[in-house]
């Protein structure tokens, strides 16, 4: 009869604890990162009688949480990855939207700015011209510090946005530490069987938080206790203990927050590209060294050329004041300003060098077969460090590093690459002076092109007085009145280190030697027929000839013009300065070629074409990391459906459950009914 | 498979938002027309799309720049029509004074009509443009082309020609210099001139043939002289340095005819009348003569030209000669309103091109960036349909409890 009692009682309890749990799962349906329980029964040790083994009822094991690791972890690592691609794709297509407008971009500013030129070439007295010009030019000079500007602010996004990541990463940690702590203290406690389910949900999710942030690499240790690892192996949480990570100023650059783990006296810094994939921080570093430095770069780069170029030729010209690089120390000879490549010692450097670069600015090289000047500048950064054997320059875009030279100016001047090009000759830069020698183990990051856009000014001389651009050429050609053949003379330009010295002259055909005679004693003349070059001809005396045939281009000091036709004996040719040439507009319409010809990437493209390049290189980036986000989206979906098959809360499910478990308990307090009948049966026989 | 009740929500709201982001965007393409909103929608595009805007805007430029130098051309021509039509009644005036009925009244007051004309050349030789500056000058378009002292006209610019650049290749001359358009005129027939020793005596007049080919002229100085009480004449080449006769001292020798034709050196005379000894007339390559000390020559001819023999001979030697150099004159201007003509009808032919390379970029643009309006509205009514399902199916599906049941 007790026992009748007792296993009623059984039943009931097991009954309870099914209700319980239930409702303990549809209270947490809702809650982050809960896995359903449920309650694990099995029958009591049976009583032995001589009638056989007699059941003694049920009870509860303990409550298990429906959980599965391989489920959880691939979770975890689709969401690192996707945290890391959503992070990227947000910051990327800011970049996106700013380079291409219609409006703000670019490319209307840097047609207007060549449309304002070519209007002081049909007119280039014309004042109202020149002042356009001067506008357009600020436009384009403001335009250029606009869009450097707004990439400036997603450095300083990206900087504020691993300031608060890391923060969150440490919080994370500890946390995690100190549920491993917990974790542990139970399970000293209770042993193994009866898992603090609902503490171990807590720690997974943290686990998961922590993966959206970086990519975490979670191991078991025998107590039951979570160690993370982050990067290549830096520890996070060992155990009941957790490390710290620091935001930072770089030490190559203090413009750049970077991670680095906490140290007694000193903190090491992380190496971006051990971050760099997985989780949000992933995200941002990965977008700020791939996308926003090539944006931030390829926008200098375009700046720099444009500046580099126009002002080559421009300072070939003569004002409006009849001013020339030659004849006046108030020419200004350059139109735009644009400051010099960025050099940054490194903040663990021992001693204090301090050292220049400048670009190769006077002159860039030029195209003699389509007559521009062109830039060779790149849109890599560069590291120089001196190492025992001398310096050695590095090209971070691909690693490429020169052979080391014993001095730093060497490194620029005499060392060369593979096909013989020294640094000043194949990436547009050479030193401009130097102090002290580096010590060994010294580092500079050099950023050629980076805050060019920002410092890009229209020249404030120019804007002053605009009959300081020059628009004109400082000489002139032009056959005498007398001349009876049918030769003519091309208007004649000049080349950089032109000298107008022996001007004015006249250039006199003689028949019978078919040549010209007449240029200055001690020049070198050149001529080119056919595009072929001729033998030069050094002249010692006036009447030295310079033979002739139709064609010929015909240059002396920097010089050179045209003669093609047919002169008669005694035809002459003057050639002279060119005063009171205001209505002359050959330079301004040789500054309006530059728009179509190559003049950046070693000649390779226009302006506009790369700047085209950046536009589509960021914009391939942000769709690629449009579909990848997209991609591990799904991924993410598909990880969490598969996990929440296991460990989501069904509410059709508990509720069958709860009918379930109510009938049980009610069949059970049916049990303990009968059975109290059943006693009351009994005493009362007893009491008759 | 189990579901939990959180999976039915989430990839509803999941897939609603999925179909919400389709129709933005989409909103977005047809407000703007854009195919593409941003370049990632598709990088290539947007970067050929960027590169051919440039190439448009260039031509563009191109096309301005066609359209400056045609008005500065058809300006320089309208101004070369004016000077031919000047010219070509001064010329009518010297038709005139060729009538030997003339009196020196009637020259002078030709002469000073004439005057007149020229006063209208200069004007027109010293216009300057819409910016003031000197149309003729070449680059010094702040100096006045021509300054006149005392009937002797100089050019006061220099040979610069002021260019535009119409295509990527083509740089324009869109400017003549003063000395190119009234300077560099050939005098004679354009191969040899005859000049009349002033000391002559003669009553003889000559022409030189007016009628081509004058090329086999061999572009020696010859002097024809005549001897022998006027019945014989002898050639000699003249050493242009010394002015002397050359070895050896006589090339030619004949006897002298009236009206007969002397040719020498591949250059051929006429003589007509009866001449002195030692009258002589000179064959010498033709040189370059201003225009205006051409009409100078004229107006100073008419008014000194007198009644006897000899100055008539004179005076017919001269207008001869000034006949010559008209005809020169206004060849060489209609040879460069031809040169400009041909220029003018270059930049016609690039202007249309121009304008076709113009519609073309704007097809290229169009493909590149502009939307399928057909396509995307049809995209647009089959998001919302299903988006209209999507809805539908999730209001139905997450009503369904088995607590309500209970």
């Amino acid at each position: 009869m007790g026992s009748l009692l007792s296993i009623g009682v059984t039943a009931v309890n097991a009954a309870q604890y099914g209700l319980l749990t239930t409702q303990h799962n549809i209270a947490n349906a809702n809650t982050l990162g809960y896995s359903r329980q449920n309650t694990v029964q099995s029958t009591n040790i049976p009583m032995t009688t001589g009638s056989g083994a007699m059941g003694q009822g049920v009870h509860v094991d303990t409550v298990k949480r429906s959980y599965d690791a391989v489920l959880n972890a691939q979770y975890n690592q689709a969401q690192t990855l996707g945290a890391d691609y959503e992070a990227y794709y947000n910051q990327v297509s800011q970049i996106d939207n700013i380079l291409a407008d219609a409006s703000s971009g670019l490319t209307p500013t840097l047609q207007d700015f060549f449309k304002s030129l070519q209007q002081v070439a049909a007119n280039p007295s014309l004042t109202s011209a020149r002042q356009s010009m001067v506008s357009s030019s600020q436009a384009l000079a403001t335009r250029f510090q606009t869009l450097e500007g707004r990439l400036a602010d997603l450095y300083d996004n990206v900087n504020t946005q691993v300031v608060g990541t890391v923060s969150d990463i440490n919080a994370y940690a500890s946390q995690l530490a100190q549920l491993n702590e917990k974790i542990a203290s139970i399970r000293g406690v209770a042993g193994d069987n009866i898992p603090p389910n609902d503490l171990l949900d807590q720690r997974d999710q943290l686990v998961s938080d922590l993966s959206k942030l970086v990519r975490a690499n979670v191991t078991v240790d025998r107590t039951g206790s979570y160690n993370v690892f982050i990067g290549s192996g830096q520890q996070l949480v060992v155990g009941n203990q957790s490390f710290a990570l620091v935001a930072q100023a770089s030490a190559a650059d203090p413009e750049r927050m970077v991670v680095a783990l906490k140290g007694n006296s000193r903190n090491s810094e992380l190496p971006d590209d051990i971050l760099s994939s997985g989780g949000k921080l992933g995200g941002l570093l990965r977008f700020r060294s791939e996308s926003l430095d090539a944006a931030a770069n390829g926008l200098g780069q375009v700046a720099a050329s444009v500046a580099l170029t126009i002002n080559a030729q421009h300072a070939l010209g003569q004002n409006l004041l009849g001013q020339t690089a030659e004849n006046s120390t108030a020419f200004v000879a350059d139109y735009f300003q644009i400051s010099a490549p960025k050099v940054i010692g490194n903040s663990a450097n021992s001693n204090t060098a301090d050292f220049d670069i400048g670009f190769v600015s006077a002159p860039p090289p030029y195209d003699s077969s389509n007559g521009n000047f062109y830039t060779n500048i790149g849109t890599s950064d560069y590291q120089l460090e001196r190492k025992a054997s001398g310096y050695v320059l590095t090209r971070l875009s691909d690693g490429y590093s020169w052979p080391s030279s014993a001095t730093l100016a060497g490194v620029f001047g005499t060392v060369t690459n593979a096909q013989g090009q020294t640094v000043a000759q194949s990436e547009g830069l050479a030193l401009s002076s130097f102090t002290t020698d580096a010590a060994v183990g010294d580092t500079f990051l050099i950023q050629p092109t980076r805050e060019i856009a920002r410092n890009f000014t229209l020249n404030s001389q120019i804007s002053e007085d605009v009959r300081r651009i020059a628009a004109g050429t400082p000489f002139r050609t032009g056959p005498v009145a007398a001349n009876t053949g049918s030769a003519t003379i091309s208007p004649g330009t000049v080349s950089t280190g032109y000298s107008t010295a022996g001007l004015p002259l006249q250039l006199i055909y003689a028949v019978a030697t078919t040549s010209f005679s007449g240029f200055p004693v001690g020049a070198t003349v050149n001529v080119t027929r056919n595009g072929t070059a001729q033998a030069p001809v050094t002249i010692t005396a006036l009447t030295d000839p310079v033979s002739f045939q139709s064609g010929d281009i015909i240059s002396f000091n920097g010089l050179s013009f045209q003669i093609s036709g047919s002169p008669v004996n005694g035809d002459r040719f003057k050639i002279e300065a060119n005063s009171g040439g205001i209505s002359d507009a050959r330079n301004m319409v040789a500054l309006g070629a530059l728009q179509t010809r190559n003049t950046t990437g070693s000649g390779a493209a226009t302006y506009q074409v790369s700047y085209a390049q950046i536009v589509g290189e960021i914009g391939s980036r942000a769709n690629q990391a449009k579909v990848s986000s997209t991609a591990q989206a799904a991924m993410v979906e598909q990880t969490q459906k598969a996990r929440d098959s296991v460990s989501g809360v069904n509410m059709d499910e508990e509720a069958a459950n709860l009918i379930r478990y109510q009938q049980a308990y009610q069949a059970a307090a049916k049990m303990l009914e009968v059975g109290s009948q059943l006693f009351g049966d009994i005493l009362a026989i007893a009491g008759n | 498979m189990r579901l939990s009740s959180a999976q039915i929500f989430d990839s509803g709201t999941l897939g609603l938002q999925r179909t919400y982001n389709d129709l933005y965007k989409l909103q977005n393409q047809i407000s703007t027309g854009r195919r593409i909103l941003t370049p990632q929608d598709d990088p290539v595009a947007a970067a050929q799309a960027l590169v051919t805007s440039d190439q448009q805007a260039v031509n563009n430029q191109y096309l301005d720049n066609q359209r400056t130098a045609k008005s500065t051309l058809a300006l320089l021509e309208s101004h070369v029509g004016g000077m031919t039509e000047i010219l070509q009644d001064v010329r009518e005036k010297w038709v005139a004074a060729g009538n030997g009925a003339y009196t020196p009244s009637e020259r002078r007051a030709v002469a000073t009509a004439i005057r007149e004309d020229m006063q209208q050349l200069l004007a027109l030789a010293n216009t300057k443009d819409a910016t003031g500056m000197a149309f003729f000058s070449g680059y010094k378009g702040g100096t006045q082309s021509f300054v006149d002292s005392n009937g002797t006209i100089t050019y006061q610019g220099d040979g610069g020609r002021r260019q535009l650049q119409v295509s990527s290749q083509r740089f324009l001359d869109v400017s003549l210099s003063g000395q190119e358009v009234f300077e560099s005129i050939t005098q004679g027939n354009g191969r040899y001139v005859v000049n009349t020793d002033s000391a002559n005596l003669t009553r003889v007049g000559h022409d030189a043939a007016a009628a081509g080919p004058f090329d086999n002229y061999d572009g020696n100085t010859y002097r024809v002289t005549i001897q022998n009480q006027g019945l014989d004449y002898r050639v000699e080449q003249i050493d242009t340095t010394t002015g002397l006769p050359m070895a050896p001292a006589v090339v030619a020798a004949a006897t002298y005819t009236s009206g007969g034709a002397i040719t020498v050196g591949g250059a051929t005379i006429t003589l007509t009348g009866t001449p002195v000894d030692n009258d002589n007339f000179t064959i010498s390559p033709s040189t370059n003569q201003s225009v205006f000390t051409t009409i100078n020559n004229f107006i100073t001819a008419l008014e000194t030209g007198g009644t006897s023999d000899a100055l008539r001979a004179s005076y017919h030697n001269q207008l001869n000669q000034l006949g010559l150099n008209f005809d020169q004159a206004l060849e060489h201007l209609s040879a460069q309103r031809s040169k400009l003509g041909s220029q003018l009808a270059e930049l016609d032919n690039l202007v249309s091109l121009s304008q076709d390379v113009n519609v073309q970029y704007a097809t290229q643009l169009s493909d590149l960036q502009d939307l399928d309006y057909v396509a995307a509205y049809s995209d647009l009514t089959k998001k919302k349909t299903s988006l209209d399902a999507a809805q539908t199916a999730f209001v139905k599906v997450t009503g369904l409890s088995l607590f309500d049941k209970l």
